[in-house]
């Protein structure tokens, strides 16, 4: 008997640091739990100038985010139909929007938290998802999840997901139905990126 | 009240066989969620010029008349009042935790709360939790059918415009006011105005932002509202169905939409 519990025992510690070697959950979670408070502590609610703000904004955001894996994704089939010049000037152009975007959006968060509500499991190799809730002033938190890559022992943010919805996903639909319904095709999406920065 | 049933289970009835019937096997679309995008278009850049010439113009009006305290007395006091539907709802759900804690809410906010003008429910660990008729048929496993975009109303589907219609007749200011024309029309009326005003004056703004950054807003909000309804969970579903938001995210994505 002491050897059947024996035996299960150590085929449950196997497959539990199997599944840990494949991606350490609790690492990725602190590193959303970092990325978070320096952007609430140095960014929302630092005495600094707008200016500042934007360069800090900016710096935490190409430091936490993988904006080259989420380009190539969020362009689908086009990417590979894509030039190099062409590939390279979307990525710059959408990270500059979403730096320009996001830092506004983030701006109005001051007064609010991340509340951390542990991790689960992604399908995708080497990404987990870091649960976590936003209480507002009114009705329900929301839930926001953030979808974390490990490569080489460092975490990149891959994705976000609010209330059910994928970030990477509606901008992969948006601009495969803009350049679907757009003769102009990627240099068109490009241009019209640019006109939002 | 038996007429109101008979009405219910009528639209039900043909909502669910019509969204059946529609569910993309007709034809053959280019995105097979939206077989209908050439008319959902049309109507999308109706809503579009409504919300900002006449919509949003009340919302600034009721924004500039108000203080945010008491915009938050006046949607804490319409929420209050679709408590009731929130409960049935989660009682049809089978969930009946939530629907007790919902029951729990409307009993605490409406006398402690004012009226509902107060959220005070939160202090004794009732949490606002909504749900919806549209939720409950998701978890009884009825499709959602194609997408369809409502005059007005915006994005939806047969399943969601059941579940708008059915969460309205099941609505207490419309149930207690039907029996009287005379008070129908002074509360029901002004009632449903004040729904739509609030939820404008509070979705403005991202709605905004959201317009002023995409570059197809019509793609935007119906990947958005999709990838929300996906979220609703069939309860025979298996359990190894994954989360719908993690989809293959990987170096080398294949050629299908991933939606």
């Amino acid at each position: 008997m002491k050897k059947v519990f024996l035996t299960l025992a150590a085929t449950v510690l196997f497959f539990s640091t199997s599944v840990r070697a494949e991606v350490d959950a609790k690492a990725a979670e602190k590193f959303v739990e970092d990325v978070t408070h320096e952007g609430i502590e140095q960014i929302v609610n630092a005495n600094v100038s707008l200016a500042e703000k934007d360069a800090r904004f900016a710096a935490l955001f190409n430091k936490a985010f993988d904006l080259d894996f989420i380009g190539q994704f969020v362009l689908g089939r086009n990417w590979r139909a894509a030039t190099p010049e062409q590939r390279k000037e979307f990525i710059s152009v959408y990270r500059q929007l979403n730096i320009s975007t996001w830092s506004k959006r983030f701006d109005e968060f001051k007064g609010k938290k991340f509340v951390f509500k542990g991790t689960s499991p992604s399908t995708s190799k080497g990404q987990v998802f870091v649960n976590t809730i936003v209480p507002m002033d009114q009705g329900e938190p929301a839930k926001v999840l953030w979808r974390v890559r490990e490569k080489a022992g460092s975490y990149k943010i891959v994705d976000i997901v609010i209330e059910n919805v994928s970030l990477a996903i509606t901008a992969r639909n948006e601009y495969t139905s803009f350049i679907k319904n757009n003769p102009g095709g990627i240099d068109a999406l490009i241009a019209n990126l640019k006109s939002k920065i | 009240m038996t007429k109101h049933l008979r009405l219910a289970v009528g639209l039900v009835a043909i909502l669910m066989t019509s969204a059946c019937a529609f569910d993309g096997r007709l034809s053959r679309p280019e995105n097979k969620a939206d077989p209908y995008e050439n008319f959902n278009r049309k109507v999308f850049a109706f809503n579009e010029s409504f919300y900002d010439n006449v919509m949003f113009p009340i919302a600034k009006g009721y924004r500039k008349v108000t203080t945010p305290f008491v915009r938050e007395r006046v949607s804490s006091f319409l929420a209050n009042v679709k408590e009731p539907v929130s409960a049935a709802n989660y009682l049809l759900q089978l969930k009946f935790v939530p629907a007790l804690k919902s029951v729990g809410r409307f009993v605490v906010n409406t006398t402690m709360g004012l009226g509902g003008m107060f959220d005070v429910a939160p202090g004794w660990k009732l949490e606002r939790k909504d749900t919806s008729f549209n939720e409950t048929l998701a978890s009884w496993c009825v499709v959602e059918g194609p997408y369809i975009v409502l005059p007005f109303l915006g994005a939806s589907s047969p399943r969601s415009l059941t579940g708008t219609v059915v969460d309205a007749v099941a609505d207490p200011i419309y149930w207690m006011t039907y029996q009287d024309a005379n008070i129908s029309a002074k509360v029901s009326y002004p009632y449903t105005a004040m729904g739509y005003i609030a939820f404008a004056e509070a979705y403005q703004d991202i709605y905004n932002d959201l317009k002023q950054n995409s570059v197809d807003f019509y793609s935007t909000l119906r990947s958005a509202y999709i990838q929300k309804q996906k979220g609703y969970k069939c309860r025979f579903a298996p359990e190894a169905e994954g989360e719908s938001y993690d989809f293959d995210f990987d170096e080398d994505f294949d050629e299908t939409d991933a939606e």
